[in-house]
């Protein structure tokens, strides 16, 4: 392949990648009672223009397995065939292998043949089960047998799928989880697959005094045949808490089935492996590798608005240093005070220079919320549960080595929602609850800091036995006294979290140290919220390395600070007489039938105003949660859009205050944090 | 009047004798380890923090980044004196478990480099009153000077890095 | 003296959850001298951390030459019995009772 035609691939490849996700979401969304024609058909023409993409660089591969895709989707789009749960499914394994064939086509490296041609059966399988005209409502399974159609029977032998059989050794590596996600589950599923044979070992048991009950001590042989690919077999396997060790074996070797054992004999050997290669499963052709491969790669996609200012402030740079040159190069020796005048405006140039190139490096978070609509869909399709994903804030913008550590704990959060905080549907309708749970993740810009949401309105979690638990692990003094908040981020201690929460949350409660540590890396914070009964919340927050707000820049007491335009509801000129006094509130005003309180900004700060008397200055009326406030400052100065600079990175955090900027002439000012001061003012009333 | 460093270390250091930056506070001489001063520069307009303690100056723009300064002199129970164009900011950057950090202290006047051994840093005896004994890690005695040794990592504990428990409940 | 053999009457519901209040009752019965019944009549759900438990203290005993005797019938139990491959009864033990038998 020469050069030129490379560039052309890349633009192929990442075409491909993007129309496989659309492909995925659409798939996603798809409802098999009410199908959405136009998204089926969009997801065909994905389908359609890969392989036309493929076709013109001779990926022959790609080409012919897109070929049959294509076919069920035209199909499917024409009505000939009822989009059913089973078709959805295959259709979306089948992106999976295409993005796994894409992948290996660019990176040069072979296809895996045998799951490709395994889906592909499958798909013919399924256009082969195409209802007669008369025979609308049926619905159809695939299966792997042997029909009767002349399109099986046409089939080359060679991708003709063979029964392999498959031995796994299974050992359960964390502590007995609820009856949902039992090892037998697991079993279930395999034995689903094929014929399967168990045998259970029990040579770890210890004597029954010593036995903890939470631990699984037994370990099982499975031995499975099957058609299927190891994909399939992999895909169960990863969702149990076990160290699986796969083999796969021909069937040629004939082999006693094991029975299984009874309680009383010495557990028979194993069967002797015969030497069969070791098959670890080599980078699935599932999806969710190849999303995390595009957030970690080293490139960036960029606005092209970013590249605008980029560009601007360069200009202005150049200005500003051939204006320093001309200065200098001049007649007589120019005054020093126009030279360093000169330099502070290229000081200040090179700064936004540097703050621009920082916005370059900004993604919003969709990317790292991308997996989660399949993340959800297949494990609550695998513990039963009903649920349902809301997410917001996509757009919200992170630095991109933030985006890319960001996204394991987000999953670690979202598998402990949907394995332990929503119940199973009978649950949630006893607890008069709809039967359908909400998961829900929100993004959100909050001065200085992004926030992430991650919640569920599931069972929540039980603050008195994690406090005595922690009371019992000596964590918590007897006679201290913890707010609920403080109850429930105990969970977060590392020893706390891997014993006593596994008993909370009734299973794994993995990694909530582990989730807190990587967040703490990040320079974040992580809190934990949550209700019994009403669902649980985990709120990061993560210091932005750039934020830009746009605020009013107000004087008080000789120093400027800056409210951020999105609270402010009103800026108002008193009257004298306007503003009374309520006892226990303090000084309010009111505004729009209510009464709101006034705060005098210089109090709070501790600065001597330009005057005392309320008609003087200005008052602005801010919001926050509902709650309005008034800020009395000596005068309005303008409207401007800051940089925002944590305060915590040097420093730390202060009440009041959401983060620093510097203002055009190099001087700092100080962002005011409006949720903070409505609170304060309404601690203050109340005291 | 500003010289810069490149260089940046942690606070420890594993050699016997090492430099060490004179200043002087009142009648007092100070130093602080050379590998942790960044720059020094002439005083410049620092912005007020709220409810700030009254050694806390406030924040500094250095050149984009947002820097907290310190008056050594009020901190360690001197006068505050008045700031002129001799006054000096002594911009330090250390490594700590939560980062970089960047912030000055100003001093009266910035004197020389000098080489301390390890070996012959003092205890402090208890001063009673005036100096805060934890910010010092010692004293050394060169030539015919006795030099109090800053503790910068205490410095940053105590004054720089968030108070363990927060001053309001809920705070955000 | 107790002339009838103690009955561990499983409950409805065996789980994770409740394994530790099984093992304590268990355990009071781990050394008993006579037969020791265990009864799964009303057994509609028991997972896997139950059934080692009860599997351990089984062989536990057998290993004293104590015998167990199980009793009653429950489709679920042996479902889940099936599902993880631990059977109980129709072996023949180290003592002269079956040490695990299955009455039916």
């Amino acid at each position: 392949m020469t050069l030129e035609m490379d560039q052309f691939h890349s633009g192929f490849f990442e075409e491909a990648f993007e129309s496989l996700d659309a492909m995925e979401t659409a798939l996603l969304q798809l409802d098999p009672g009410a199908p959405n024609a136009e998204a089926i058909n969009s997801i065909f023409r994905v389908a359609h223009s890969i392989k036309g993409g493929s076709g013109m660089f001779s990926f022959t591969e790609v080409a012919s397995f897109t070929h049959t895709l294509e076919t069920l989707l035209d199909e499917l789009r024409a009505g000939r065939m009822p989009v059913t749960r089973p078709t959805i499914d295959l259709l979306l394994k089948s992106t999976d292998v295409l993005r796994g064939m894409l992948q290996a086509t660019q990176r040069k490296s072979p296809v895996d043949q045998q799951t490709v041609a395994d889906i592909q059966f499958d798909l013919e399988q399924m256009l082969a089960k195409r209802p007669s005209a008369a025979d609308t409502a049926a619905v159809v399974q695939v299966a792997p047998a042997p029909t009767n159609t002349s399109l099986s029977s046409a089939k080359p032998e060679s991708l003709r799928p063979k029964q392999m059989t498959w031995t796994i050794e299974f050992r359960p590596t964390a502590r007995l989880p609820e009856p949902g996600a039992d090892p037998s589950r697991v079993f279930c599923e395999l034995a689903e697959l094929g014929t399967m044979a168990l045998v259970a070992h029990a040579d770890k048991l210890p004597a029954f005094a010593d036995l903890d009950p939470e631990v699984c001590y037994l370990t099982w042989t499975i031995t499975l045949t099957t058609e299927l690919t190891s994909e399939a077999i992999q895909n169960i396997l990863d969702w149990a808490e076990a160290d699986c060790q796969l083999r796969a074996e021909e069937p040629a070797s004939s082999r006693p089935d094991p029975a299984p054992i009874a309680s009383n004999p010495p557990p028979p050997p194993p069967p002797s492996p015969p030497p069969a290669t070791n098959l670890t499963p080599t980078g699935d052709a599932g999806g969710n590798s190849a999303k995390a491969a595009t957030a970690d790669s080293n490139s960036i996609r960029v606005a092209t608005e970013k590249l605008d200012e980029l560009m601007n402030t360069v200009g202005e740079i150049v200005i500003a240093q051939s204006m320093l040159m001309q200065l200098v190069d001049g007649a007589e020796p120019p005054p020093v005070d126009r030279i360093r005048a000169g330099l502070i405006h290229l000081e200040r140039n090179v700064r936004e220079l540097q703050e621009s190139v920082m916005r370059v490096r900004m993604l919003p978070i969709r990317s790292a919320f991308s997996r989660f609509p399949r993340l959800v869909h297949d494990l609550s399709a695998r513990l039963n549960k009903q649920i349902e994903l809301k997410m917001t804030g996509e757009q919200t913008e992170l630095d991109k080595k933030v985006l890319e550590k960001i996204g394991d704990p987000l999953v670690h959060l979202v598998r402990n929602s949907i394995d332990h905080g929503i119940e199973l549907p009978e649950t949630r309708i006893a607890a008069g609850k709809s039967a359908v749970g909400t998961l829900f993740l929100n993004a959100y810009q909050l001065g200085g800091s992004i926030v992430i949401e991650v919640g569920d309105d599931g069972a929540g979690l039980n603050l008195e036995r994690i406090l005595s638990k922690a009371r019992a692990k000596g964590l918590v003094g007897p006679n201290d006294s913890l707010s609920n908040e403080a109850v429930a981020n105990l969970i977060f201690q590392p020893g706390f979290s891997t014993t006593e929460v596994t008993t909370e949350l009734s299973g794994r409660g993995v990694g909530m140290d582990v989730v807190r540590r990587n967040i703490e890396e990040l320079g974040g914070t992580v809190e934990l919220r949550t209700e019994v009964g009403k669902g649980s919340s985990v709120v990061i927050t993560l210091p932005l390395t750039l934020a830009i707000v746009d605020g009013l820049s107000v004087a008080v007491g000789g120093e400027v600070y800056i409210v951020p335009l999105v609270a402010i509801i009103a800026s108002l000129q008193f009257k004298r007489g306007v503003a009374r006094q309520l006892a226990g509130v303090g000084e309010v005003f009111l505004f729009r039938g209510d009464y709101i309180p006034i705060i005098r900004l210089h109090d709070a700060f501790n600065l001597e105003p330009r005057c005392h008397d309320l008609d003087l200055g200005s008052v602005m009326v801010v919001e926050c949660d509902g709650r309005k406030v008034g800020l009395f400052v000596d005068e309005l100065l303008g409207q401007q859009q800051v940089v925002v600079k944590s305060m915590e990175t040097n420093y730390r955090r202060i009440e009041g205050v959401s983060g620093a900027t510097i203002l055009g002439d190099g001087s700092v000012a100080l962002i005011l944090d409006i949720p903070g001061l409505v609170r304060y003012a309404a601690e203050r009333s109340a005291a | 009047m500003n010289s810069n460093r490149s260089t940046m270390a942690t606070n420890d250091s594993a050699e016997t004798s090492h430099q060490v930056l004179t200043f002087c506070l009142g009648s007092e001489t100070y130093a602080v380890d050379i590998l942790l001063v960044q720059e020094i520069r002439g005083w410049a307009p620092v912005t007020r923090l709220p409810q700030a303690p009254i050694y806390m100056l406030g924040m500094l723009n250095l050149r984009g980044s947002i820097v907290p300064v310190i008056d050594l002199r009020v901190r360690f129970g001197l006068e505050q004196a008045p700031f002129t164009p001799l006054t000096v900011i002594v911009v330090l950057a250390v490594h700590t478990a939560s980062g970089r950090r960047e912030f000055g202290l100003v001093v009266d006047s910035v004197s020389d480099v000098v080489d301390i051994d390890a070996a012959e840093l003092k205890e402090t005896p208890s001063l009673g009153g005036k100096a805060s004994v934890e910010l010092i890690k010692g004293l050394a005695a060169v030539a015919d000077r006795m030099l109090i040794l800053l503790n910068v990592d205490e410095l940053i504990r105590r004054d720089l890095e968030q108070a363990q428990a927060p001053a309001m409940a809920g705070a955000a | 003296m107790i002339t009838d053999p103690p009955v561990v009457l499983l409950p409805t519901r065996s789980s994770v959850r409740e394994c530790a209040a099984l093992k304590q009752q268990l355990l009071a019965l781990v050394a008993y001298p006579e037969a020791v019944r265990i009864d799964v009549t009303d057994v509609e759900l028991i997972d896997t951390a139950a059934l080692q438990l009860l599997f351990a203290f089984c062989r536990e005993r057998i290993a004293k030459d104590l015998s167990t005797i199980w009793q009653g019938d429950s489709p679920a139990f042996r479902a889940a019995a099936t599902a993880v491959s631990l059977q109980v009864g129709d072996s023949a033990g180290p003592s002269s009772h079956s040490a695990c038998q299955h009455d039916a």
